[in-house]
C-alpha cells in the first residue's frame, strides 16, 4: 500500500465534499431569498420565521403541532408539540380538539420548507374553525439546526 | 534429484484461481454497492443529511461534516475499485469506514436503521442484525481486497 494513494483518494474527497457544499450553500441562499421567506402568509395562514416561531414557543398559550409521521416525532421534535400525523389527522383530530381550541396560537410545522404537509394540515385546521392556525415553513431542521429546545434524540 | 511434492503443483493453480476469483467478487461487489451508496446520496444530499442529523444521533456538528464529506468518500472509492486504481489502499479505507459502521449498529442496535445505504428510500428493515450483517459481509471483501 502507498501513502500517496491514501492521500490522492482523501484529497479527492475532500474536494467533492468541499464543492458539494458551497454549491449547495449558494443554492439554499439563492432559493431562500426568492421563496416562502418572502412571503407573509399563504391562503391566508401566516407563516412564520425562525424567531417568530421562538417568540411563539415561549408563550405558553401557544401549541406547535407535528405534522411528520410518528417514528420521526418519536425520534425528536420540538419541545412541547404535540404529534398529529397529516396521514392521521382526521382520527386524531376529535381527541386533540378541546386542547387545539384552547390555545391561542397553533404552529403547525413539518421536516422543512420542502415538505406541503404542514400546508394541508393547517388549511384543514382552519377550516376546522381554528383561526389561530399558524405554519413555522421551515420546520423541523431549521429548528434543529439552530439548538433551540427538541426533545427526544437523547435529550 | 529432488522432485516436489507431487499433489502441490497440482493443487496450486486451483487454489490460485480460486482466490483471485474471490478477490475479484469481492472487489466488483464493494465497487459496485459503493458506487449504488455514493450515487443515492449524492443525488439527494439534502434528504441524506436530515437521514444523518435526525437519525444518527451524533451531535450536529460531526452529523454535518459525515454528510458532507461521507458520499463522496463512498463514490471515490468505489471509483478507484471499479477503474482498478489504488485498489488495496480505496478497500483499506472502505474497510475502515465499515468497521466504524458496524460498531455503529452494534452500540445502537435499539436505533431505526436510516435506511440510507443503497436504497434509501426503501423502508428501514424491521430485523435490527440485518445491518450489522451486512456490513460485516462488505468487511470481510474489502479485507480480502485490501490485503490480496
Amino acid at each position: 500500500m502507498k501513502l500517496a494513494h491514501f492521500a490522492r483518494i482523501l484529497a479527492v474527497c475532500l474536494a467533492l465534499s468541499a464543492y458539494s457544499s458551497w454549491a449547495f450553500s449558494v443554492r439554499q441562499r439563492e432559493s431562500k431569498g426568492s421563496e416562502p421567506s418572502d412571503l407573509e402568509s399563504v391562503a391566508g395562514i401566516p407563516l412564520l420565521r425562525l424567531k417568530e416561531a421562538e417568540a411563539l414557543w415561549q408563550d405558553p398559550g401557544t401549541l406547535f403541532v407535528d405534522v411528520r409521521s410518528a417514528n420521526d416525532y418519536e425520534v425528536g421534535h420540538i419541545r412541547g408539540a404535540i404529534s398529529m400525523p397529516e396521514e392521521a389527522l382526521e382520527q386524531r383530530f376529535p381527541e386533540l380538539k378541546s386542547r387545539l381550541e384552547q390555545a391561542s396560537s397553533i404552529v403547525v410545522y413539518c421536516k422543512s420548507v420542502d415538505c406541503g404537509k404542514s400546508l394541508w394540515s393547517a388549511l384543514r385546521l382552519r377550516d376546522a374553525g381554528l383561526p389561530q392556525t399558524k405554519i413555522y415553513p421551515y420546520g423541523w431542521n431549521e429548528w434543529f439546526n439552530h439548538d433551540l429546545p427538541i426533545a427526544g434524540l437523547g435529550r | 534429484m529432488t522432485c516436489p511434492s507431487p499433489g502441490w503443483d497440482a493443487d496450486r493453480p486451483w487454489r490460485w484461481r480460486f482466490f483471485r476469483l474471490v478477490s475479484a467478487v469481492c472487489r466488483w461487489t464493494l465497487g459496485v454497492v459503493f458506487l449504488m451508496a455514493g450515487v443515492t446520496k449524492v443525488t439527494d444530499l439534502q434528504g441524506f443529511a436530515d437521514q444523518v442529523l435526525v437519525h444518527s444521533g451524533l451531535p450536529s456538528s460531526i452529523g454535518r461534516v459525515v454528510a458532507a464529506g461521507l458520499p463522496w468518500l463512498e463514490l471515490t472509492c468505489a471509483a478507484c475499485l471499479l477503474a482498478g486504481y489504488a485498489v488495496r489502499e480505496a478497500a483499506a479505507l472502505l474497510a475502515i469506514l465499515l468497521i466504524l459502521l458496524l460498531a455503529y449498529s452494534l452500540l445502537h442496535e435499539n436505533e431505526r436503521d436510516c435506511a440510507c445505504f443503497v436504497f434509501p428510500t426503501a423502508k428501514a428493515l424491521a430485523v435490527w442484525w440485518w445491518p450489522p450483517v451486512r456490513n460485516g459481509l462488505l468487511l470481510l471483501c474489502a479485507l480480502r481486497t485490501a490485503w490480496r
